[in-house]
């Protein structure tokens, strides 16, 4: 009866150890992934011009483990979320998605090798599956552009971004008032289908990344 | 030389006299338990100095009022935020008119008819006769003035800043046409209860007590004659006038000013 | 000589006429009592900048004001400030993820902020707190962009 009792203790103990050590920082899956980026975009920077489709497929395999697609773009339909049918979810769900990628890639290929601060956590974060993580993108020319990601963990015990905010525009905000305006627009005559069908050419409005707002530099402005 | 600085320290030293006896004057016109009879003589005394100048204050605040109004309009008007007219005029006269030219006011029209008034009764001798009958003058003739304007010159002041805003806003919104909800509603966005109406009404209680004071002194202390009610009347309608203006210049300083 | 009754008379509306001052700056000027029901409940947020904004400015959604600014603190260690808002009890069904951007009213207007509902099923309760926040000044510069871009289409 005892040793069986040692036994199963020690069992706990050592489980619990182990979820412990494998429980991860949401900074150590930020800075895995922008290390991986970061070869993706030098080496897309050679062949873009000719494929930039692989680029983009490229960006899409290392950024898809991490984004949290679904939260995401749930958080953009907002209120229109309980109007739309599963069908809908998804489709605006992978219409997001591309534009996301699309856009990001982009800017990303001007900005993205640069040098890059995550910043450790400035206190532990109140709720258990809910993070934010701050980064700062150095550009060439000596500006600073915080980045903050909006990060969950997920059943499978890994970290998955929802939301970014970029030079301190939230950038899921910004969306969630495109998709609104969208709705409302005449052309559209508040069909979720005719606004997924148009969130390319929404978004395409939206470039926070080279026009937000001023870049906070070092010194005091 | 030596001559001048002699006439200096002399009416120096005659003025911190001056100050002695008003003070002394204040304290045991105060002091004292009220007596019989001592609320129907406060009644009098708010009738004669409050309900008597509610003409003029309302009349001055419309007025006032309508001129801001338009005038605000007009220049706001230039950069198209004329619907911020209401926010204007409400803050400036809760702020700063309201108390300061109900003050100038009352110091003019009651400030100035009870320091005759006690000039008049020290002049022929009604003073002296109560003191021998065995009645204290400051407490029958003195305090009740003093309460009065003390009591009398923030409730002026209150209808003062209501009938100005509601006179600013039938220009505005009756006559130069601001929208209604615009200019009331910014108006209740900016204005705070504390912060705007609450500080005001303290500097009008500040100056209704340094005018009543000065009123009644002035009146107990003149000289018993007829130029001499004359001069004691002129010297409060300055005196008050130049005591409000500095004091709220300092209030205003402490109250909103912010020191870096 | 007037007679003491008329006199009394006078005074009770004289001070009548004070108070009636009173309440008229209270409610119609100031905006007291606008919207203080029991039955509120408290939200906090917390932005990066919240320049402009001050107790007392509004909450809205779309457009209605449904609360006020309470407090506005500061925390030190994530350099964000801590805005306390009341909000209408009437308002229970905002879902976690409601946004709040502190934006501008018309021209010479304060700031205030707005609350833009979001879409996950969960609801905001009683004392919790908004991350998903959009803070002052950066929109301004948004906008004239977004302006400037649709401008030169």
């Amino acid at each position: 009866m005892r040793k069986s009792n040692i036994l199963v203790g020690g069992l706990i103990v050592l489980s619990a150890m182990v979820c412990a050590a494998s429980a991860t920082d949401p900074r150590v899956t930020i800075r895995q992934t922008s290390d991986a980026l970061v070869q993706v975009i030098r080496e897309g920077k050679t062949y873009f011009d000719t494929d930039s489709n692989r680029y983009y497929q490229e960006v899409e395999r290392v950024l898809d483990p991490t984004i949290d697609f679904d939260t995401f773009s749930r958080g953009v339909m907002a209120v229109f979320y309980k109007r739309a049918t599963p069908v809908q979810r998804d489709r605006f769900e992978s219409t997001f998605k591309t534009g996301l990628i699309r856009t990001y890639a982009k800017a990303l290929l001007d900005f993205g090798d640069q040098s890059i601060d995550v910043l450790p956590a400035d206190k532990p974060s109140p709720e258990p599956d809910r993070d934010s993580v701050k980064m700062e993108v150095h550009s060439k020319d000596g500006k600073i552009y915080p980045v903050i990601y909006s990060m969950r963990l997920g059943q499978d015990g890994s970290w998955r971004m929802y939301n970014i905010i970029i030079n301190g525009i939230n950038i899921g905000l910004t969306y969630r008032n495109q998709f609104a305006s969208a709705m409302k627009a005449p052309e559209n005559h508040g069909s979720l289908d005719a606004v997924i069908d148009g969130w390319g050419e929404t978004i395409a409005h939206v470039d926070p990344v080279t026009q937000g707002g001023p870049a906070v530099t070092g010194a005091s402005e | 030389m030596l001559r001048y600085l002699r006439l200096l320290g002399q009416w120096a030293l005659d003025w911190i006299g001056a100050l002695g006896r008003a003070s002394l004057v204040w304290f045991w016109s105060l002091a004292g338990l009220p007596r019989r009879g001592d609320m129907t003589l406060l009644i009098k005394q708010i009738y004669q100095i409050g309900v008597l100048s509610v003409i003029i204050i309302v009349l001055s605040a419309f007025s006032i009022g309508a001129v801001l109004a338009l005038q605000g309009y007009t220049q706001l008007a230039r950069v198209g935020a004329q619907e911020s007219v209401g926010l204007g005029v409400a803050l400036v006269l809760l702020r700063e008119l309201g108390p300061v030219v109900t003050g100038l006011l009352f110091a003019g029209r009651a400030g100035s008819a009870v320091t005759a008034e006690i000039g008049l009764m020290k002049t022929t001798d009604q003073l002296s006769s109560m003191e021998m009958m065995g009645v204290d003058p400051l407490h029958r003739i003195v305090a009740p003035r003093l309460w009065a304007g003390m009591i009398c010159m923030p409730l002026l002041t209150l209808i003062f800043n209501a009938v100005a805003i509601w006179g600013s806003g039938l220009v505005g919104v009756g006559w130069l046409g601001v929208d209604p909800g615009g200019f009331w509603g910014g108006m209740q966005d900016g204005v705070e209860m504390w912060d705007d109406i609450g500080k005001g009404m303290l500097k009008s209680v500040v100056f209704a007590m340094v005018i009543s004071w000065i009123a009644v002194f002035q009146g107990y202390d003149s000289t018993p004659t007829a130029e001499g009610i004359s001069v004691a009347t002129t010297k409060t309608v300055v005196y008050s006038s130049v005591a409000v203006l500095a004091l709220d210049f300092i209030l205003t300083l402490v109250m909103y000013g912010e020191f870096k | 000589m007037i007679r003491m009754r008329t006199l009394e008379i006078s005074v009770g509306a004289f001070v009548l006429a004070g108070i009636v001052g009173l309440v008229f700056l209270a409610f119609r000027v100031s905006g007291v009592g606008v919207g203080e029901t029991s039955g509120n409940y408290v939200l906090k947020a917390k932005f990066d900048d919240v320049a402009g904004l001050r107790v007392r400015s509004k909450v809205s959604l779309a457009g209605v004001t449904i609360g006020r600014v309470a407090k506005i603190g500061v925390d030190s260690e994530t350099a964000e400030a801590i805005v306390t808002m009341e909000v209408s009890g009437d308002v229970d069904n905002l879902s976690v993820d409601t946004g709040a951007r502190i934006q501008t009213e018309g021209f010479l207007g304060g700031r205030y902020i707005s609350l833009v509902p979001g879409g996950e099923d969960q609801l905001l309760a009683d004392g919790d707190t908004i991350t998903n926040t959009q803070g002052a000044l950066v929109l301004e510069n948004l906008i004239g962009d977004v302006i400037t871009k649709l401008g030169s289409k």
